[in-house]
């Protein structure tokens, strides 16, 4: 069964259809790739499918169930996280506190479960550690996350994602306004979170730098499916090809 | 010697200056405490904040008049009543109105007024008095002070803390900390925000329950005993650094000092040729004074003490 399950999603703003009914699924420890030309839609679709915004029309259906209508902190609670392309920390937090806070169970009437094993993991699994004079425990960084690179900052989205322990993770642009080295250490992170069986939708508009990550490619041009399949497939879709030279070549 | 016994009047009044504005100031803190909370959390302003500190002591005088409560159970209901009155009011009213931060605050001023004129309906006009904890004064050094405002002191002081130990150290603490920083982050790692609202405004309620108590047994009881705590707020948290904890106890300890030594200055009297005279500063300028404060603090510093530029 198909972990997530988008069918004939419409959104318009105004007069402008932003996703024209659009139907595609993630099977489970599958990464796919969103790619599409500035514009295309992949951000709205993200919003659709974590509740921020809703649809005009359609259903999204995760492990089986309806979610088109539920509130944002349901659908992370249920198993869906989602990586910001700006990163959308809590300012005044430190690093450590900005993970930990998503770790924490969101329950009032809970058992109090210590959230701090699953925050150092989470620091641990994106490197966000500074180790102490002990090579091998994980301290996570105690600086405000405005003291961070970009790169910095993109661990600390994904730390804070992980922390919520998603069975699906929305990565928004994971590469964009990275240096060539940042690049390179955030696609070895992905392809990590890959290897651990992680699922993954990967929103690009470069389909070069999502090729080597993903297993499954479905493109978008104007909030419509233009085409879907395996990286090669799809490269070798005139339809594709057409819009990369349309599109300014994305 | 006239000189030395000059300079002793002068010490004694500067002591009781102190001592008095030191207790003042810490109920001032309390009464703005749910407000700063409430809006530092949820980016409203309750206008209905000084009408909850009214419920609470209404309530209380009302279980040990009628009801013949002793003084503890009817605290205890001013509380309960309060924390409720938070719920109902955010459920029924603010959660449908929030996103508009005009049409809020005229919804909490009509809460406030329609509470005003329930309590002149039930309880008439007139002024009542709430019996206090301890009655009696006990001297401080060369100052009398009456008991039941060391016990509203105390009992300020270890809400402050107790409020601070649970938004820095409790889970849900945290959880409310975090909503106040960025209300869609929060909602993104998984946190229901409606829910955290519910508890602010239920907290709010409930400090607002405790500070009634406390203001109306320092003063006194009438349907429009609200006034005066809500602008007391309101001053402390503009001058404050609005949603600052820090801020509030500053400003607080601030404005109590300037009411307290307003009452303590002595009057200028000018008057007219036609002999009407005008009072500037002494007693009746009290409530002025936090008031011209809160509008030189927007002046130089529009964030306030410890506000930050959003």
């Amino acid at each position: 069964m198909a972990l997530l399950r988008v069918e004939n999603l419409r959104k318009s703003f105004g007069g402008l259809m932003a996703v024209k009914d659009l139907s595609f699924h993630v099977e489970p420890q599958e990464i796919l790739g969103l790619i599409g030309p500035n514009g295309a839609g992949k951000s709205t679709v993200f919003n659709l499918i974590m509740g921020i915004l809703k649809p005009d029309r359609g259903q999204i259906f995760f492990k089986g169930q309806e979610i088109t209508h539920w509130p944002t902190y349901k659908i992370v609670n249920a198993g869906i996280a989602r990586v910001f392309q700006i990163a959308q920390y809590f300012p005044r937090k430190t690093v450590y506190e900005n993970v930990e806070i998503s770790a924490i169970p969101n329950e009032i009437f809970t058992r109090a479960i210590d959230p701090t094993p699953k925050t150092l993991q989470s620091c641990e699994r994106t490197g966000l550690c500074e180790h102490s004079s002990d090579e091998n425990r994980c301290i996570c960084r105690q600086e405000l996350p405005g003291m961070l690179p970009q790169g910095g900052l993109r661990r600390l989205e994904l730390a804070r994602a992980i922390g919520t322990d998603p069975e699906l993770l929305l990565l928004d642009e994971p590469f964009a306004g990275l240096s060539h080295a940042e690049v390179d250490e955030i696609s070895h992170l992905i392809a990590s979170l890959r290897d651990e069986g992680q699922t993954i939708i990967l929103v690009d508009h470069n389909m070069r730098g999502v090729m080597r990550l993903v297993d499954r490619i479905v493109v978008l041009c104007f909030g419509e499916k233009i085409a879907e399949g395996t990286p090669e497939e799809v490269a070798r879709n005139p339809q594709v090809q057409e819009a990369y030279l349309a599109g300014g070549g994305f | 010697m006239p000189l030395l016994k000059i300079m002793d009047q002068v010490f004694v009044i500067a002591e009781r200056i102190v001592i008095y504005s030191v207790l003042i100031s810490a109920l001032y803190a309390l009464v703005a405490l749910g407000f700063t909370m409430i809006f530092g959390v949820g980016r409203v302003l309750n206008l209905a904040h000084g009408a909850f500190l009214m419920v609470g002591a209404y309530t209380a005088w009302f279980a040990q008049q009628y009801l013949h409560w002793n003084l503890y159970s009817a605290f205890a209901l001013a509380v309960v009543v309060c924390t409720l009155l938070g719920i109902v009011l955010y459920h029924g009213l603010v959660r449908h109105v929030q996103r508009s931060p005009i049409v809020t605050l005229i919804a909490t001023l009509a809460c406030a007024l329609l509470i005003e004129e329930l309590i002149k309906i039930f309880f008439t006009t007139n002024t009542q008095l709430l019996a206090p904890f301890v009655s009696g004064s006990v001297e401080i050094h060369k100052t009398t002070v009456i008991t039941n405002r060391i016990i509203a002191f105390g009992a300020s002081w270890l809400a402050i803390l107790l409020f601070w130990l649970f938004v820095h150290r409790a889970r849900w603490g945290k959880v409310i900390l975090a909503t106040a920083q960025d209300q869609e982050g929060a909602a993104l790692v998984g946190i229901d925000v409606k829910k955290v609202y519910t508890l602010t405004w239920a907290i709010s309620g409930a400090l607002a329950g405790i500070a009634g108590f406390f203001f109306a047994s320092w003063v006194k009881l009438d349907p429009f005993m609200w006034r005066d705590p809500l602008i007391i707020s309101f001053a402390i948290v503009v001058v404050g650094g609005l949603g600052s904890l820090k801020g509030s106890i500053v400003a607080a300890y601030l404005i109590g000092f300037l009411e307290v030594l307003m009452t303590y200055s002595p009057s200028v009297r000018v008057c007219a040729a036609d002999f009407r005279c005008f009072e500037f500063l002494g007693s009746s300028w009290v409530g002025v004074s936090s008031l011209l404060v809160l509008i030189a603090i927007l002046f130089i510093k529009p964030e306030g003490l410890f506000g930050r530029t959003e």
